[in-house]
């Protein structure tokens, strides 16, 4: 049995911080486990699997021709990079939020604990603050992973969307079956699901593994949910393969991809893999730990069950 | 009995000749004798060496390999820590006084802890430590990347000649590389060509060339481009920075969003009496110290704590510094005094301290406080052992040991061992002949006059605490700049006259900087560039000059297999020589195959010779590269003699014995090795590793260099910086003997300087002051050294010494 092979194989690796593992294959679910009290209706933080969803919700954004393309300047829709704060401002695209390449300084830090995120989250006007910041790389030219890009892109969503939550629950969730709380809102009006470093802030928008696994079923359908076009393929192929130019072969828009898979993929394990060629999907939740757990051995594992 | 003493038994690291020392513990010990003779060997090799090494083994934090001692027994040890300049010039460039004592640490925790916050600011969080550090990302200003400033490009100036062909706008940028290749794309789509001039774009191509197409190219327009590649963070071109820089098309402004602070809002925020945090770690240490002090009430332990910390540094006559100041900037002399400081604070007895020359760079003055408060650290409890040239602590030391007699091989012996008394009666020691009347240093009696007419003459200097100063100085003499620390010795002359002749005389005024393409480095150039372009003050006299060799105390090279001979060519010649060899035909042997850098380096140590260890707490154990037996050449090079020599054998030479090996085999490199001699640097060997050079012995190699170059010297102006430091008696004479030859060529010397032996051989002498910091910045007195010793106003003058009068101390 599947589901006793994964267990065995978590109790083998003293993977003790994994609430879920859900495997869907050929249109049913395989194997559905829980861990640690969790039950089909725990509900588990997302961490970065947040930026996949803003993803979509960017593609339905295009699709309705709220944006006009992925090439358009983000200055268009946030005056404080209209003021010449910086040369580089007038050429950061959508598209380069959506790759991670607006070329804004940022570090990382030791273990991703995101030093620069203190100071964003001190200062009263987000938004300003990041366009204050160097830009130090020619946007489009450099892939470097970081959270100013998401919550610019959660800024400029939120110009042309309306309440962003509110048009990720219409658009998205709802159609979905999907119940989540209202995100984080910082209060310069900036939806940012993580939030200020609050727990609770973050924990309005955990999703159960069933909710997860249906947003890998739409990615998986290119779009489609229960014969209901969600988001258009093409944005969706596009979203879900390396990016253009191949400025990281690894990263699309905000989903991470691989040889014969893509991902959303969440810090301390949070996992929806799919394998498109397997017609599989697998969801996985765990609780973050300092330690940031990956987990990834597991999921390589189950793919070849 | 046994207890008071270290004893060294049969020490022969280097060219100790198996010498038996004893050291009394408590005391202040002096070694002395002329450069090379050993003294380091003995003191560092040796002695802190082995402290170290058996106290590290001791508290078993490290695993140790036994490497063949070089020495029998030692007994007595306890603690040992070095004070090296040599060894601590290589830190890191962002660090400063206040990062590297800890103390800017100190600052923060009282700004965290007590500082007042602006209301509109305050957002009931509580404030973090790494707010107030620049070096965090947490802390840092986002714009500036905690620099401060930002370079910006003027625009007007980069596109204001009309017949300047496009492609070499920016310097040339658009001729080579992905600039070419993303312009003549840009260009082609627009129907224009790289080789248009300016003059003939119209008003709308020239918008689009200047700031692009928003995206529909992949070129962003020349400014956005430009300002890219020279205010990156990660991919900085400082060549690109420093060339625009010269051409005045870049200039630098303050950080607009944190005002030059570095550091982010909540920082700049943040009030401590009124002052913020940059503002402190902008003011001279005795400021710092008498603002911090007046709060200081006991109830705050930070704050004691940093008034006590401030106060050792005043003790140690760093006063004069800011806490902002890079490490960099520092002399050697005020490097070692700044660890000094870090030793005396924290208070610890029954060490062994190890100097390397304390009183480099310190004004006579400020020596006698210097070692009073080494006698301090004496007087509780711990042992002090100082290789030192300076008469007046010799003459304090409770004990004197003597290396010598000469340099090298002709060195290596104890030579006395006793008291100061007795020393003067020694009679092999090349140095006691000075302290005692016997020889004394030679002073000259005939001063060069000075021709009025025949001036370098600046007005209006007021960089630093430079106090509107404006001087005449005399050329075709030895002109000596004198004045304590902090007075504006280096305001005035390596911030203010240098940056000017540079202005004037462009590329005939030779730095050195070109050689540095660092960032760091192009950084503090164009600090100096903007300071002194906002001052603007003038200078007359340059028509007097040829040409002007500016010869300072930065390292001779950044690579780790640099060397003298590197550094001075003559390795290239020795190379050929090598590759001319009958087996070095035969085996097809290249001069590369010569070189550790290139084809011949050993591919395990990669040419060190040595392999370093991490071995935890950031301490390092180098081994010796069993690859290659410690050579850093693959073996087969090894078998290539040149007249029975390796290329190792002759790396291993020193100067002297060198020149007479290639006496009748190479012109030039005799040549070049004579000169190194007459500049005192017979005893340094030819593969002497960069790292281990003193600041005093690179600006002799450079200043042998420049030398050999050419034998015509007329109208060349020579800026020195404390050129004898680090050198004995005898040496220092040879090489006052070989500049007072060069003024008779018709040269020009301008010498910052201490030395008060130095300073009476000057024909005339500037004295700035008269004190530090704030205090100085006048010219307290000028004349002849006589003149000075007369003059009331004078500081150095009482110090100066006269012919025949060596000693009137």
């Amino acid at each position: 049995m599947i589901s006793e092979e994964i267990t065995n194989y978590i109790c083998l690796h003293h993977y003790r911080q994994i609430n879920s593992v859900l495997v869907w294959r050929d249109g049913e679910i395989i194997a559905e486990n829980y861990y640690n009290d969790f039950t089909s209706e725990s509900r588990n933080v997302l961490c970065s699997v947040a930026k996949s969803i803003l993803s979509i919700a960017a593609g339905i954004a295009l699709d309705k021709a709220l944006l006009p393309t992925p090439d358009v300047p983000i200055a268009n829709y946030l005056p404080q990079f209209r003021e010449g704060r910086d040369p580089m401002h007038p050429f950061i695209t959508v598209r380069h939020l959506l790759t991670m390449t607006s070329g804004i300084c940022w570090n990382g830090g030791v273990h991703y604990h995101c030093p620069m995120m203190e100071q964003i989250r001190r200062s009263k006007k987000w938004l300003s603050h990041i366009a204050d910041c160097a830009v130090t790389t020619l946007p489009g030219t450099y892939y470097n992973y970081k959270e100013f890009d998401v919550i610019l892109l959660s800024a400029v969503l939120e110009t042309v969307c309306g309440d962003l939550f509110d048009f990720i629950n219409r658009e998205l969730y709802l159609p979905l079956g999907i119940r989540s709380g209202r995100w984080y809102k910082s209060p310069c009006g900036i939806y940012y699901s993580v939030g200020d470093g609050d727990d609770t802030h973050e924990n309005s928008s955990n999703l159960t593994a069933r909710e997860m696994l249906a947003i890998g079923k739409l990615c998986l359908s290119r779009g489609n949910f229960n014969g209901q076009q969600i988001v258009s393929e093409s944005y969706l192929s596009e979203a879900t393969s390396a990016s253009k130019d191949a400025i990281d072969p690894n990263y699309g828009y905000l989903f991470w991809s691989g040889k014969d898979w893509y991902a959303c993929r969440g810090y301390g394990g949070q996992r929806i893999h799919i394998f498109p060629e397997k017609n599989m999907i697998i969801v996985m939740q765990a609780t973050p730990t300092s330690r940031g757990m990956v987990y990834d051995d597991l999921i390589w594992k189950i793919k070849e069950l | 009995m046994k207890n008071n003493f270290i004893q060294i038994k049969n020490a022969r690291i280097h060219n100790l000749k198996g010498i038996d020392i004893t050291i009394p513990k408590h005391k202040l010990t002096v070694i002395t004798g002329v450069s090379g003779s050993g003294k380091s060997s003995l003191a560092f090799d040796t002695l802190y060496e082995e402290g170290k090494r058996r106290y590290l083994m001791f508290s078993d934090t490290q695993f140790m390999i036994d490497t063949e001692p070089g020495f029998d027994f030692i007994t007595g040890l306890s603690p040992t820590v070095a004070v090296e300049q040599r060894v601590i010039r290589q830190s890191n460039p962002r660090s400063t006084v206040g990062t590297r004592i800890k103390i800017s640490h100190l600052l923060a925790a009282l700004f965290t802890n007590y500082g007042e916050r602006d209301p509109a600011y305050d957002d009931g969080l509580p404030l973090d430590l790494s707010m107030f550090q620049r070096s965090s990302a947490k802390g840092m200003c986002v714009k500036c990347l905690g620099k401060g400033k930002a370079n910006f490009i003027d625009e007007q100036a980069m596109f204001a000649d009309k017949n300047l062909l496009i492609c070499d706008i920016a310097h040339g940028l658009g001729r080579t590389g992905s600039t070419r290749n993303m312009l003549s794309e840009f260009a082609a789509h627009y129907g224009f060509d790289l080789w248009n001039k300016l003059g003939d774009l119209s008003e709308e191509m020239l918008s689009l060339l200047k700031y692009g197409d928003h995206g529909k190219s992949k070129f962003p327009g020349m400014i956005p481009w430009v300002t890219m590649l020279i205010n990156g963070a990660f991919s900085t071109s400082g060549r690109l920075a420093h060339l625009l820089m010269q051409d005045g098309l870049i200039g630098q402004h303050i950080c607009p969003k944190c005002l030059g602070t570095g550091l982010g809002e909540q920082a700049t925020h943040t009030t401590f009496h009124g002052k913020t945090i940059a503002e402190l770690e902008n003011m001279y240490i005795r400021d710092l110290y008498e603002f911090l002090i007046a709060y200081d009430n006991d109830t705050n332990p930070l704050l004691s704590e940093l008034c006590t910390k401030l106060s050792c540094m005043i003790d140690v006559g760093l006063f004069h510094l800011a806490l902002s100041r890079p490490i960099p900037t520092l002399s050697g002399g005020e490097i070692q005094r700044l660890f000094l400081a870090s030793y005396i604070i924290t208070e610890m007895d029954s060490i062994i301290f190890v100097f390397d020359e304390p009183t480099i760079g310190l004004h006579e003055a400020e020596k006698e406080n210097l070692i009073h408060i080494i006698r301090r650290l004496v007087d509780s409890g711990n042992t002090v052992v100082v290789v030192e040239h300076d008469e007046n602590f010799m003459r304090e030391a409770d004990y004197i040991i003597d290396i010598g007699p000469d340099a090298g091989i002709r060195g290596g012996i104890k030579i006395y061992e006793g008291d100061f008394c007795n020393f003067l009666q020694c009679k092999n020691s090349r140095t006691s002949p000075y302290l005692s009347a016997e020889k004394g240093f030679f002073i000259k009696s005939n001063f060069r006059p000075v021709n009025p007419k025949k001036c370098l003459t600046l007005s209006h200097a007021t960089i630093h605490n430079l106090k509107d100063v404006s001087v005449k100085f005399p050329l075709g003499i030895m002109l000596g700049i004198a004045g304590v620390s902090g007075s504006g010795k280096s305001s005035l002359i390596s911030d203010t006259l240098v940056p000017k002749l540079k202005e004037i005389l462009k590329g005939k005024c030779v730095t050195g900087e070109e050689k540095h393409n660092r960032e760091t480095e192009d950084e503090m150039d164009t600090d100096q560039k903007s300071t002194v372009l906002s001052n603007v003050p003038n200078l007359g006299g340059s028509e007097f000059l040829r040409r002007c060799y500016v010869i300072d105390q930065r390292p001779i090279g950044r690579s780790r297999t640099s060397c003298p001979a590197t550094y001075t060519g003559i390795f290239d010649r020795i190379r050929a020589m090598f590759a001319e060899t009958e087996t070095a035909k035969e085996r097809k042997f290249t001069a590369g195959m010569f070189s550790v850098n290139s084809t011949g380096g050993c591919p395990r140590c990669k040419g060190d010779g040595v392999i370093h260890y991490h071995v935890g707490f950031g301490n390092f154990i180098d081994i010796v590269c069993d690859a290659c037996d410690g050579t850093g050449y693959v073996p087969e090079v090894m078998e290539v003699l040149l007249d029975g020599k390796n290329i190792r054998d002759i790396l291993k030479m020193s100067v002297e014995e060198a020149s007479v090996f290639f006496a009748d085999k190479d012109k030039n490199i005799t040549h070049l090795l004579t000169i190194l001699e007459r500049v005192g640097m017979g005893y340094i060997r030819l593969g002497q590793a960069t790292p281990t050079i003193s600041g005093g012995e690179s600006q002799r190699i450079k200043l042998a260099r420049e030398l050999a170059k050419g034998k015509n010297t007329k109208d060349i102006l020579y800026i020195l910086d404390e050129p004898t430091t680090g050198l004995s008696f005898s040496d220092s004479e040879r090489l006052m003997q070989l500049l007072n030859e060069l003024i008779g060529q018709g040269a020009s010397i301008i010498i910052t300087e201490h030395d008060p032996y130095v300073l009476s051989n000057c024909d005339y002498i500037i004295e700035l002051g008269p004190g530090g910091g704030t205090e100085g910045g006048y010219i307290i007195a000028e004349g002849t050294p006589e003149e000075l010793r007369q003059n009331r106003e004078s500081v150095i003058g009482k110090y100066l010494k006269r012919k025949g009068i060596a000693h009137d101390l």
